[in-house]
């Protein structure tokens, strides 16, 4: 009784220690889980559905020599002014966005295709869902790794994915 | 007939009362520092796959292990070293002696940044009534003691005389 009386009274002490250990620690890991840029692969996908830890860490099994981390994420076109995105490595996105991504892509990138909607076929099937359409894989124009071939190690990687 | 006077806190209470506290802060700090190492032992575990357990991990011990050094710290360290300045003010030499009919009252009450206590009177036998203050955790040794006479510092009993 008297115990609960004490919390009762310091009742905001408590609360207030309990946020801030919770945003302490997430601040903290957001740097655990992030590296440099220069450090890790982005790859952006436009799918339906993604399971993006879980391609990642697929992914880090045959992690290329430089790289400590690769990073998988979904994104939009609405999302690509922000300076983070547009420096990703791969972008995979359905055919009828190409056009509109164009810009963000490697000059004279034609694209790998990675799905073919007519055979229902294509890569790392257990982690994306796709659309009703082809999908291609691009590199993008401001990628921090297009000179060491680190993005294109991780491009063959994610191709041999089943 | 004889009396014998009976200090509320000795000297050697008053050091057992500083080593207790002590040792309080010492085993809450290895606590903190022990809660610490686990949540940094997590963040270094972290991989792509258990980020988000991770994180959960050190968010949990992180809230509950903070939340028993406060309550330790804010109920027993405090409240401890506020018991130990009040005894060191009632080890003050100058002190006033009350002789008379000495009765405790039951009703406690906290006075801001101090310990709890409770009023004491004392009743001389021209019937002047005396209103004194007592630490809650000695009430019951006056109340035991029956005493004839008190001794008071700064407003609160230090001291009693009983007879022997």
């Amino acid at each position: 009784m008297r115990v609960f009386k004490n919390i009762w009274s310091q009742l905001h002490t408590f609360v207030l220690w309990g946020l801030a250990s919770a945003l302490f620690w997430a601040y903290v890991f957001t740097f655990v889980t992030d590296t440099a840029p220069e450090k890790k692969v982005m790859i952006y996908c436009d799918v339906p559905e993604l399971q993006d830890i879980q391609l990642a860490a697929r992914l880090e099994e045959d992690l290329p020599e430089g790289l400590r981390m690769i990073k998988v994420r979904s994104f939009q076109y609405v999302m690509m002014d922000t300076d983070n995105i547009q420096r990703g490595d791969l972008f995979l996105l359905p055919a009828s966005k190409v056009e509109e991504y164009r810009q963000f892509f490697l000059e004279g990138d034609e694209g790998i295709q990675v799905y073919d909607a007519q055979t229902h076929t294509g890569i790392a099937g257990q982690y994306i869902k796709f659309g009703e359409e082809n999908y291609y894989l691009f590199y993008g124009a401001k990628s921090p790794h297009l000179d060491d071939g680190k993005a294109r190690e991780v491009a063959e990687i994610l191709l041999r994915v089943p | 007939m004889t009396c014998k006077v009976i200090e509320l806190y000795s000297s050697e209470e008053l050091h057992k009362m500083e080593q207790t506290n002590r040792h309080w802060i010492i085993g809450l700090s290895m606590f903190s520092a022990a809660a610490l190492a686990v949540c940094i032992s997590f963040a270094l575990r972290t991989r792509t796959l258990n980020a988000m357990q991770m994180e959960l991990s050190a968010v949990a011990v992180s809230t509950v292990a903070g939340w028993i050094v406060l309550y330790f710290a804010l109920f027993r360290v405090r409240t401890g070293r506020r018991e130990i300045q009040h005894a060191v003010m009632l080890q003050d030499e100058v002190r006033d002696r009350y002789e008379g009919t000495v009765s405790l009252q039951k009703e406690q009450f906290l006075i801001r940044k101090s310990v709890p206590v409770q009023r004491v009177e004392v009743q001389d036998e021209n019937g002047e009534i005396v209103r004194l203050l007592i630490c809650s955790n000695k009430s019951n040794t006056l109340a035991q003691a029956h005493p004839t006479a008190v001794y008071v510092t700064h407003g609160y009993v230090a001291a009693y005389e009983v007879a022997q």
